[in-house]
């Protein structure tokens, strides 16, 4: 019991399941993740398996979501196009909220020089249009998903800093800091026992916010050709090539696209729903 | 008292804070604390008084080595603690504990109250986790709350409840001096008694030091061995609760005494009624700090500021006039 930290299941979690949207939403990204995880299970063809007879055939039985122009099953390279996507934005807000929630909680607790210095570094970071400082570096780099990650994580994290910094700023002025201070805490103790889990919720709500937003912009890498390379399906790239059939192949659009809408939604509701579950000031 | 006797003694303490002030955003200098010595005795307990914004929590807090003074020195058994080395230091700090006015703001509404209470003792290292919970449950009950409550978060706690809670966790630190900012003040009367107990047998069971700051005279009256009454900054008298309340020295303590409610209207005591707000610490005014609002204030008061002199045997009090006001 002591040292052990689980205010999650006391109090998170049966304030998150009050929440319909945010249960509908956590519903559809498990749904999601499933689906990534067990696309081999639910797929009939494979992702990549060309059938010249069944070139933009509309949506049926035998494809659900229609086949694109070479034949190939639109609902094989959605499922395993959740896959690339779900990773982007995992591994992405990963990257981006580790990194701004240590520098945000540095800069608020510390003040003065430090925080001066990371919130101007934060202030040119944002200064850069950051779509274009992607396209920038990955022109120069390898189109790979890993350096797509990389790069939309080390561009992300400058919301995320300002939110936690700003969290911090409040707490570290508690009457229960100063008791922390009192008894003997050293500074790391403070920061990450009695400021982490308070400040958390920014970091948590930007983390599943980063996660759409990850996705959105994987997507339009690959819709722009310099994300996820063919024939690895993502669901930007089967938005490409379904862009020039769009006048009598109109499946080739909606779906993919529908994908991208619907798991982006989920993310942002479940990501309202764990902001107000985490608020203690909002009581139910 | 000898010197050798204070356990916790506060030089010449002076803080000011740096303040933006008006649309304008001019900056201001706010003299808090301004040239405060405080002596408090091995198992004294004293009471700091005065008016909100006359710099008392500032005081604790200096007092209580969570704030650095401007100017002045605070002194530990005689040492001041600025040039203790790191460890004695540490051992100051734990060995000074603080209660806080807002039981709703002094626990981390995101642990268990039972991990707030341990807190202090897992830092100390050296126990097992089992001794560490005994220990935990047993200052539980020494407050007044029960084992299972130590699963609990504070949100499920009323104000008197939390207060309890923090009152444990600073004696979870086995500490020799207690600063109670306020303790009670943000209480209802009938809990305010109750917390006030227990501090008081906190404090022989323990044998603690204490300061209890407070707006209100009547929780010190009953439980501090002296007062001292703050204003603007400054000590205006500092006497024994029994000598305050009788024969206070000065005119800011007859307004703060008179302004206890009392249950029915007492002969031989007229109202004395203050007149105006604490004026701004940002523009102290000149001569004694007290004289606009002072209704016995000559001409001496507004230009030449009275310094705190001991005007009976250990009761000090900053006035001209006193010997004239308060004659025997």
């Amino acid at each position: 019991m002591i040292g052990q930290y689980s205010y999650f299941r006391a109090v998170f979690w049966p304030r998150l399941a009050r929440n319909r949207f945010a249960v509908a939403g956590a519903i559809v990204v498990l749904l999601m993740l499933a689906v990534a995880l067990l696309a081999p299970l639910i797929v009939h063809f494979g992702p990549n398996e060309i059938n010249a007879r069944a070139v933009l055939d509309p949506p049926s039985l035998r494809h659900w979501f229609g086949t694109d122009d070479l034949g190939r099953d639109v609902f094989s390279r959605i499922v395993y196009g959740a896959r690339i996507s779900l990773l982007v934005g995992f591994v992405a807000a990963g990257i981006a909220v580790l990194i701004g929630t240590v520098l945000g909680l540095v800069a608020g607790f510390y003040g003065g020089w430090i925080d001066n210095i990371l919130m101007r570094v934060v202030d040119i970071m944002f200064c850069f249009p950051t779509f274009f400082l992607i396209l920038a570096v990955i022109t120069f780099l390898r189109p790979s998903i890993w350096y797509i990650m990389i790069v939309i994580g080390l561009t992300g994290w400058m919301g995320v800093a300002r939110l936690v910094r700003a969290e911090t700023l409040s707490i570290r002025e508690m009457d229960y800091i100063m008791a922390a201070r009192c008894i003997g805490c050293s500074d790391r103790r403070i920061i990450f026992r009695h400021i982490l889990p308070n400040a958390v919720s920014p970091a948590l709500v930007a983390a599943t916010l980063g996660i759409a937003g990850a996705i959105l912009t994987e997507s339009a890498l690959s819709f722009l050709g310099i994300g996820v390379q063919p024939p690895t399906p993502s669901w930007g790239n089967i938005l490409t090539s379904g862009k020039d059939y769009i006048e009598f192949a109109w499946w080739l659009s909606l779906f993919p696209g529908l994908a991208i809408l619907i798991t982006v939604l989920a993310y942002n509701l479940l990501g309202e729903g764990v902001r107000d579950a985490l608020d203690p000031r909002i009581k139910r | 008292m000898t010197p050798n006797q204070s356990l916790l003694s506060g030089i010449k303490l002076r803080k000011q804070f740096r303040v933006s002030a008006g649309p304008a955003s001019q900056t201001g200098l706010l003299t808090s604390v301004d040239g405060v010595d405080v002596e408090i005795a091995r198992g004294e307990t004293v009471g700091i008084a005065g008016e909100s914004g006359c710099g008392k929590s500032t005081l604790g807090k200096i007092l209580a080595g969570l704030m650095p003074p401007d100017g002045g020195e605070v002194r530990y058994c005689g040492r001041a603690i600025h040039t203790l080395p790191p460890a004695e230091r540490e051992r100051f700090r734990r060995r000074t504990q603080m209660i806080f006015q807002d039981p709703f703001s002094s626990l981390n509404p995101r642990m268990r109250i039972g991990d707030s209470i341990a807190e202090p003792l897992i830092i100390d290292g050296g126990s097992s986790r089992q001794a560490i919970r005994a220990t935990m449950l047993q200052l539980l009950e020494t407050v007044g709350l029960k084992a299972e409550h130590a699963n609990r978060f504070p949100d499920e706690f009323s104000g008197g409840q939390r207060q309890r809670i923090g009152i444990a966790r600073a004696l979870a630190s086995s500490p020799e001096i207690i600063i109670a900012d306020e303790p009670v003040s943000s209480l209802d009367i009938s809990i305010q008694a109750q917390i006030i107990n227990l501090l008081q047998t906190m404090k022989s069971e323990h044998h603690l030091t204490m300061a209890i700051i407070s707006h209100d005279l009547s929780v010190l009256r009953h439980i501090c061995d002296r007062v001292l009454v703050m204003y603007l900054g400054v000590i205006v008298e500092s006497a024994s609760a029994a000598q305050l309340f009788q024969q206070y020295q000065h005119p800011y303590s007859e307004a703060l005494i008179a302004a206890i409610p009392r249950i029915s209207g007492q002969p031989g005591h007229t109202a004395v009624v203050l007149a105006g707000d604490l004026p701004s610490p940002l523009a102290i005014p000149p001569g004694c700090r007290f004289h606009p609002r002072c209704r016995y204030a000559v001409e001496l008061c507004r230009t030449t500021p009275p310094v705190l002199e001991e005007k009976r045997d250990g009761h000090f009090a900053a006035c001209h006039l006193s010997k004239d006001i308060f004659p025997g």
